[in-house]
């Protein structure tokens, strides 16, 4: 188990991380998520050891193995795919035997035992990152800490990724990933939502969606007349919040059964046969929300 | 640790071997600054282009110009106006004139009788040569002209002591007019004899006070390299320049990469520790250093007959104590630079005065103590006297205390703060 207490770190004068309390080691795979600037990469690297922090504390870091992969390629690029993982292997203490069939083992897994004699430069993006996870889970490390793994990466491989870790963490490594999309919280076991240096909470992603204070509606295919449903919308439910996405309307309030009698009403009205259903908020939204009432708002 | 160090070291040479511009420098700017330095930079102009205006036309002038055209280094042409002979160097189409003017004497007596020399001043080591092989040549013309001299005066002396000379002479002729024959004969034997004894003694006088013209030049003795070959004095220095160059540049690109790259990160992750870190990547500098540096002395020996007369284990251990000091210029440059390329201009910053300032080409006692302290902080300064001694003098380097105890000095100064400094920028 890894403890920090009360981390802080500044840079350039700028508090990157403030008075950050958790414990790791108890999910197997725990998402690190903030918007850009929140303090993601900096308290990763205070975690790898590679920012002292300027107060607080770290403990239970002995005998505890790292693994880290950042946010780019730091790999040799001019050595091939099994030069880069001979190499890490040796740095950490692995035998030439036992390396062998660990890299044997973690290439068949990653699927590039095709590209083992190729550059690591060579590679394409996903590639390069499956081969960053490689060589950092060579000597199977109690924690595993990526920086935005799937930054850059399409939809499909982005999953991919994810299913990799997951199996990474069914060896016993426990992962810390940062991430940027709220959506990937789904693959997650614990949630840290992190905003300007602050830790704003650390829960399971179900028992977030469950927290979410809100109700959303929608309004399906709404179509040219959105914006004119928009505002109708928000003088009948005063204080609501109200967006479109596509043609579709969405509608978050706190009340439940007010609000759907109004806007049903409002509905029925129409000619257009538009009618409202209720539908289960998003990480998006439940993340959103909660980065707002960070921000010093009520939220919507 | 050494499987750890031993990895680091097995990388750098894997990365080198693919980094083929990299390679090609370490082993190619050695053989590069051999081929400069053996063959090209030579500070002794071979050939003179020399302009002849003769406006004596006498026999001495021919004999000296004689002599010029008869020596293989001059390339003589001839004019008949001095303002033509200017225009020439004017145009750089001569090194040198030699004029001859209308009252032209060997032995001159005033400025209307002395030999004119102009050389060309903005082309320094043409008029640094060809002033040396005028004067040269010149002063064996004296010599010759001497010689010649001393050989009329004991001929002419010699000729009159034998009594021949003087009883033809019209004063005699006169006293001896009325005298009768035999008495004439008598007066001439004993007259003959008395100034044929001091003749030969006024003879003998002479030959006493006029010097003896084959040793009137200095007996000049070039010790150590008697030819003056440039090759001889650049190898020394060389050995010195290549070791501090390929440590330098290498080792403050090396680290300076893994920073620029990403790539440290993943080592600091790692269970490398900064000093396995420190010595996985200078190791095989160090390696390439040495090769470059035996590559250098082995050339210098047996192909340009460069000789090595010291002891050549205390050199090689001085030498050890100069490549850590360029070790760690090279790791302290790496440490305090953010990318390669401010790694690489922190680096011809420290070389460059290092290759003018160490008295590599140009020697220390002509510079001003303005400059020369700078010199004073640069291990190569203390190195290449040390080097030429071994190679040239056959001077054991132990007896530089002071050169051994800079280089100590510097050595442990730089690898410390660069430890030091490497140290805290990992952590």
């Amino acid at each position: 188990m890894l403890k920090l207490t009360n981390i802080s770190y500044s840079y350039r004068g700028k508090k990157a991380l403030d008075q950050i309390s958790f414990t790791l080691g108890g999910e197997n795979i725990t998402g690190l998520i903030g918007p850009d600037g929140a303090g993601k990469t900096t308290l990763l690297k205070v975690i790898a050891g590679l920012y002292r922090p300027e107060s607080g504390q770290i403990s239970g870091r002995e005998g505890f193995t790292l693994g880290y992969v950042s946010q780019f390629f730091g790999l040799y690029g001019e050595m091939s795919v099994q030069e880069n993982l001979h190499f890490y292997g040796r740095l950490n203490g692995l035998s030439y035997p036992e390396r062998t069939q660990r890299i044997a083992e973690l290439l068949h897994w990653t699927g590039l035992a095709s590209a083992i004699d190729r550059e690591a430069g060579a590679l394409s993006g996903g590639m390069k990152q499956k081969l960053s996870i490689a060589a950092a889970v060579l000597h199977r490390p109690d924690l595993l800490l990526l920086d935005e793994p799937t930054n850059g990466v399409d939809p499909l491989s982005r999953r991919e990724m994810w299913k990799l870790l997951q199996s990474v963490a069914e060896g016993g490594t426990k992962i810390l990933a940062s991430t940027q999309y709220l959506d990937e919280a789904a693959y997650c076991d614990q949630v840290m939502l992190l905003h300007k240096g602050q830790l704003l909470v650390a829960d399971s992603p179900s028992r977030l969606l469950e927290d979410f204070p809100f109700r959303i509606w929608a309004i399906r295919d709404a179509g040219r007349e959105r914006i004119k449903w928009m505002d109708k919308i928000r003088e009948v439910v005063p204080g609501c919040e109200v967006f479109s996405k596509g043609r579709d309307l969405y509608i978050l309030h706190r009340e439940e059964m007010s609000v759907q009698r109004k806007i049903n009403t409002l509905l029925s009205s129409s000619r257009d046969g538009l009618a409202l259903e209720e539908v289960n908020p998003l990480y998006e939204e439940v993340f959103t929300q909660r980065f707002l009432e960070a921000d010093g708002g009520k939220g919507r | 640790m050494w499987q750890r160090i031993q990895a680091v070291v097995g990388k750098e040479f894997i990365q080198l071997r693919r980094d083929r511009r990299t390679l090609a420098m370490m082993v190619m700017l050695p053989v590069l600054w051999l081929v400069a330095f053996g063959y090209a930079v030579n500070f002794d102009v071979e050939t003179i282009r020399v302009v002849i205006v003769d406006k004596a036309a006498s026999a001495e002038s021919s004999a000296v110009i004689d002599q010029v055209k008869e020596e293989e280094d001059f390339k003589v042409v001839e004019e008949s106006e001095l303002d033509d002979g200017k225009n020439r160097l004017k145009l750089g189409e001569t090194d040198v004139i030699i004029a001859f003017p209308k009252q032209y004497k060997q032995f001159a007596r005033n400025k209307q009788e002395r030999l004119q020399v102009q050389v060309d001043g903005s082309r320094l080591f043409q008029a640094q040569s060809a002033l040396r092989k005028i004067n040269g040549l010149l002063a064996d013309v004296q010599q010759s002209n001497m010689k010649k001299m001393q050989q009329d005066i004991r001929e002419k002396l010699t000729t009159n002591s034998s009594g021949t000379k003087w009883s033809e002479s019209p004063q005699w002729k006169a006293i001896t007019k009325n005298l009768p024959p035999e008495k004439v004969a008598q007066l001439q034997s004993g007259f003959g004899k008395l100034s044929a004894e001091q003749m030969k003694k006024v003879a003998k006088e002479m030959e006493q006070s006029l010097p003896n013209t084959d040793d009137l030049q200095p007996a000049v003795d070039v010790l150590y390299n008697p030819d003056l070959k440039s090759v001889s004095f650049m190898i020394p220095g060389l050995v010195g320049l290549v070791l501090i160059f390929i440590t330098t540049l290498m080792t403050a690109m090396g680290v300076v990469r893994e920073k620029e790259r990403g790539t440290l990160e993943q080592l600091i992750v790692s269970p490398l520790g900064s000093f396995e870190l420190l010595l996985g990547k200078l190791i095989p500098y160090c390696l390439i250093a040495v090769f470059d540096f035996l590559l250098v002395f082995a050339v210098g020996v047996w192909f340009f007959d460069v000789p090595f007369r010291g002891d050549l284990l205390p050199f090689l251990g001085v030498s050890c104590l100069f490549l850590l000091a360029s070790l760690g210029i090279g790791l302290l440059i790496s440490t305090v630079s953010q990318n390669q390329q401010q790694a690489m201009q922190l680096a011809i910053l420290t070389l460059v005065p290092q290759f003018i300032l160490s008295g590599f080409v140009f020697p220390l006692e002509a510079m001003p103590w303005g400059i020369r302290w700078l010199s004073y902080l640069m291990p190569l300064t203390y190195y290449i006297p040390i080097s030429r001694g071994s190679f040239l003098k056959g001077v054991s380097p132990l007896t530089d205390e002071w050169g051994i105890i800079a280089l100590a000095i510097a050595a442990v100064l730089f690898l410390v703060l660069a430890t030091a400094r490497f140290r805290r920028s990992l952590g």
